[in-house]
């Protein structure tokens, strides 16, 4: 009896220590294939991707001066490369030359040309068309950014002429802090604390921002169309169908207009509507429209020029060919549309 | 000055062993039909098909050039059924010349022609000759051949298993550089198995190396060394980028050949055939008498035997011992390419042999090694090996001239390459080459190649730990399945980037 009891328990150190190996060795595994990837596909490494840095001179974020990177989307959608400046924007020319003669584009990730080629985006389409030159002072920001982006530009030397800024429907809505206010306005909410639950799309950012391997073998899974589809069904993969940002209420709409209709008044301000895929997809297209309709209608009631390439887009048998399949930033295509709007609309004869 | 001969990189499609069309066309298919043949007919049907797979497998790079291939089977086959009939002198240098003759006007033409055209000053002729796939190795296998028959070593072998000897897929374009004698007994072999259980194994293991240590390893340190070498052509590198280049490339070609002497030993292991090891953790040696015991070592060998010991060897007085070490070492360097960079290479490794057996005569070595005669030799023979490589990768002299100006001097432009991230990967791998056991320790209870006996003796403190530990199955197993999916991940990715192997354009 003694001895079998003897033997069990050798029999579970034993399993314990195999077990423990077998941990150990998966763990290795997975070191051994996350660092493979990163040396023989360095495209895919995390390291190798876009960085956005806080400036304290600017007071936002931009890109990291000198540098150069790929922008890659494991879907598939893109794969191209990023140049930043010394000043941090994405742009061959230097803004610091720039005078009331030329053109001026800022906006956020779609003025920047998430996606797309410098060359392909929307504000060099422009420049191409006019034989003008057009400086792009672009980065993931909203109202609030772009307004810190004027001084930055002035303070390098730039001397604003006509100014094209793109409002993203979808992002660039908000309640504005009134100027003058941020001293006797309320304190900030404290941030909520920290979920003690898994949360997939976390924990999928997390990969997609920290793994070469997640990022290499999510853009197969995507390239493989009945996985795929069957991933987007259970929900592992979010589509351009997926609009999940809240609509904005009338406060955020006219508190945005009011704060573009200020930055309107000390520059010569052209809006762009980006209008929102939630117009063609989701459950509130209705709703999406009564949206672009209000802040066309605040900007008007403020007095700010303002081009809706809406109509333009809708033109088309489908608004979405302008968009990627997965990313909803705008394709080559719709950059190309864009950039030929704006010239329209900018030689004044609409 | 340009060049008279097409590399053979520059023409036809190439059946390499990294693509997806080998990995997952040809080689399953050649198995597949393989053991078909062998189950339903017989081992020499099965042998047949291996021939057919094997000349396909050549073909697939330039069907215009398999002529030369069967052309030079055949003439060696009938010249050695001559010389076993008969051993007569007259025919061996006619073998010989024929040989030695085909090799130098597809290989040298060119070289030869060039340097004419660069001291007459005129252009003589406009030749476009084109190098055939492999022809370094086929050529010198045949030659050991031809020698072996004539000094009555050598056993008659039936057509089939001489073809299949010199054309077998696994060796034909890279080597091992196989001896007749090592491999004839085992084409004959009626009771050959294909697939045999406790190969497969092992088989699937040296592929997955290999495979990982070309497409993850090799091909991703390629492009510091790049960097560094071709901005060499057009100046001086910083001395930090010239030697981490220059480190860059040394492991570059390490796990290049490796990976294909992996590849070659795993493939051929599938069909039942071992191979010779040609590969034995060359940067490990301690002085460069120790570095060609372990580098190319089929080749070390056919240099030594047909060469080296024809030419007198150390049979005779010490002076001409090492005029016939460097005249060998030169004629290996000139094996490996038609250009005075090759030619040099070889020259400096010949002075490296010769200076480190004259220091052996003045000082033996400790009698019993430690960390202290170790390491310091180690490190000594790595960057000697290093100096040798500027020569074999550099474009030109000129630009070799420049690198080494780079790692010697402080007069280079402004550092290229970003230093952390290179150190660390550059790091990484010395730390695999220096402290890692290599594929043939991991594998070697199933005796998977062929080991001469002075390779025998590096393996015996590796047989306990760490060996065991990383090759038993809690271990290998995750890490081979990760390398092996990291590997096809890569070479899918990479697409029709699939870098060639190195050694195979020589």
């Amino acid at each position: 009896m003694g001895e079998i009891l003897t033997s069990l328990a050798q029999l579970r150190v034993n399993f314990g220590i195999k077990f423990t190996l077998l941990l150990l060795s998966m763990a290795g595994a997975l070191f051994v294939t996350e660092w493979s990837i990163r040396l023989a596909l360095p495209a895919y490494d995390p390291a190798g991707h876009v960085v956005w840095q806080y400036h304290s001179e600017v007071g936002t974020i931009l890109g990291q001066p000198g540098t150069a990177a790929r922008q890659i989307k494991n879907s598939g959608d893109y794969n191209v490369s990023i140049r930043f400046n010394r000043h941090g924007f994405r742009d061959r020319q230097d803004v610091s030359r720039g005078n009331e003669s030329d053109i001026y584009v800022i906006g956020d990730s779609f003025a920047f040309g998430w996606g797309v080629e410098e060359g392909e985006r929307f504000s060099n389409v422009l420049a191409e068309l006019r034989d003008e030159r057009v400086f792009n002072l672009a980065a993931p920001l909203n109202v609030d950014g772009y307004e810190k982006l004027f001084p930055y530009a002035e303070k390098l030397g730039a001397k604003f002429g006509r100014v094209a800024l793109s409002l993203n429907m979808i992002d660039d809505i908000k309640s504005y802090p009134s100027k003058g206010a941020a001293a006797t306005a309320a304190p900030a909410p404290a941030p909520a604390p920290a979920t003690m639950f898994f949360s997939l799309d976390t924990f999928k950012k997390f990969l997609l921002r920290e793994s070469a391997f997640y990022f290499l073998v999510t853009q197969y899974i995507n390239q493989i169309q009945p996985l795929r589809r069957m991933l987007i069904r259970i929900g592992f993969i979010k589509t351009i169908k997926e609009v999940t940002s809240d609509l904005p209420d009338q406060r955020a709409i006219d508190s945005t207009a009011k704060r573009l209709a200020g930055l309107d008044r000390r520059y010569d301000l052209t809006i762009l509507l980006i209008p929102s895929r939630g117009l063609w997809v989701g459950a509130k297209q209705i709703e999406t429209r009564g949206v672009h309709e209000a802040m066309v209608r605040a900007l008007q009631n403020h007095g700010v020029k303002f081009i809706d390439p809406l109509p333009e887009l809708e033109k088309g048998q489908n608004p979405l060919q302008y968009h990627f399949r997965n990313d909803g930033h705008w394709n080559s295509r719709g950059h190309r549309l864009i950039g030929a709007i704006l010239d329209d609309k900018l030689s004044g004869t609409r | 000055m340009q060049s008279l001969t097409t590399n053979c990189r520059e023409l036809g499609n190439q059946v390499l062993f990294s693509s997806v069309e080998f990995l997952l066309g040809f080689l399953p298919a050649t198995i597949a039909g393989y053991a078909l043949f062998a189950k339903l007919f017989s081992v020499r049907s099965a042998t047949l098909w291996l021939i057919a797979a094997s000349l396909f497998f050549y073909a697939y790079w330039n069907a215009a050039l398999l002529p030369l291939l069967l052309g030079s089977i055949a003439f060696n086959f009938v010249c050695g059924r001559r010389l076993f009939a008969e051993r007569s002198k007259s025919l061996l240098w006619v073998g010989l010349c024929f040989n030695v003759g085909w090799l130098a006007y597809f290989k040298y033409t060119g070289f030869f022609v060039d340097n004419i055209e660069e001291i007459v000053g005129i252009e003589i002729a406009n030749l476009n000759i084109v190098l055939p796939l492999a022809i370094s190795f086929f050529t010198f296998q045949q030659i050991a051949y031809l020698v072996d028959v004539y000094q009555g070593k050598a056993l008659e072998p039936d057509f089939l298993s001489y073809v299949l000897f010199v054309s077998f897929f696994p060796q034909l374009i890279s080597g091992p550089i196989v001896h007749h004698s090592e491999m004839m007994p085992q084409f004959t072999n009626r009771q050959r198995r294909w697939l045999q259980r406790e190969l497969i194994l092992p088989a699937l293991g040296f592929i997955v190396t290999g495979l990982y240590k070309k497409v993850v390893l090799a091909d991703g340190i390629a492009p510091i060394a790049d960097q560094v070498f071709d901005g060499s052509n057009s100046g001086v590198p910083a001395m930090a980028d010239a030697w981490l280049g220059t480190l860059a490339y040394t492991l570059q070609i390490y796990f290049d050949f490796s990976a294909y002497s992996d590849m070659a030993v795993g493939i051929a292991l599938l069909f039942g055939i071992r191979l010779p090891l040609n590969f034995n953790s060359p940067y490990r040696a301690v002085n460069i008498i120790d570095f060609w015991r372990r580098w190319h070592m089929t080749l070390s060998r056919f240099i030594r035997d047909y060469i080296y010991i024809p030419m007198g060897g150390n049979r005779k007085s010490t002076s001409r011992r090492y005029a016939n070490l460097l005249i060998a070492m030169l004629i290996g360097g000139f094996w490996h390419g038609a250009g005075w960079t090759f030619i040099l290479w070889g020259g400096l490794h010949g002075i490296y042999l010769i200076v480190n057996h004259l220091f052996q005569r003045i000082y033996p070595g400790p009698q019993k090694q430690s960390v202290w005669s170790v390491w310091p030799g180690r490190i000594l023979t790595l960057l000697a090996v290093m100096i040798a490589w500027v020569f074999f990768r550099s474009d030109d002299f000129s630009s070799a001239l420049r690198m080494l100006q780079g790692m010697f001097s402080l007069d280079g432009r402004e550092p290229v390459l970003s230093g952390p991230r290179t150190i660390l990967w550059v790091g990484l791998l010395l730390a695999i080459v220096w402290f890692f056991p290599n594929s043939w320790q991991v594998f070697y209870r199933f005796k998977p190649v062929l080991v001469e006996k002075t390779a025998e003796t590096t393996l015996t403190k590796y047989k306990s730990f760490p060996v065991s530990f990383i090759g038993s199955k809690t271990i290998m197993f995750p890490l081979g399945i990760a390398m092996a999916m990291v590997s096809i991940l890569v070479v899918i990715d990479r697409g029709s980037d699939t870098q060639q192997f190195i050694y195979m354009i020589f």
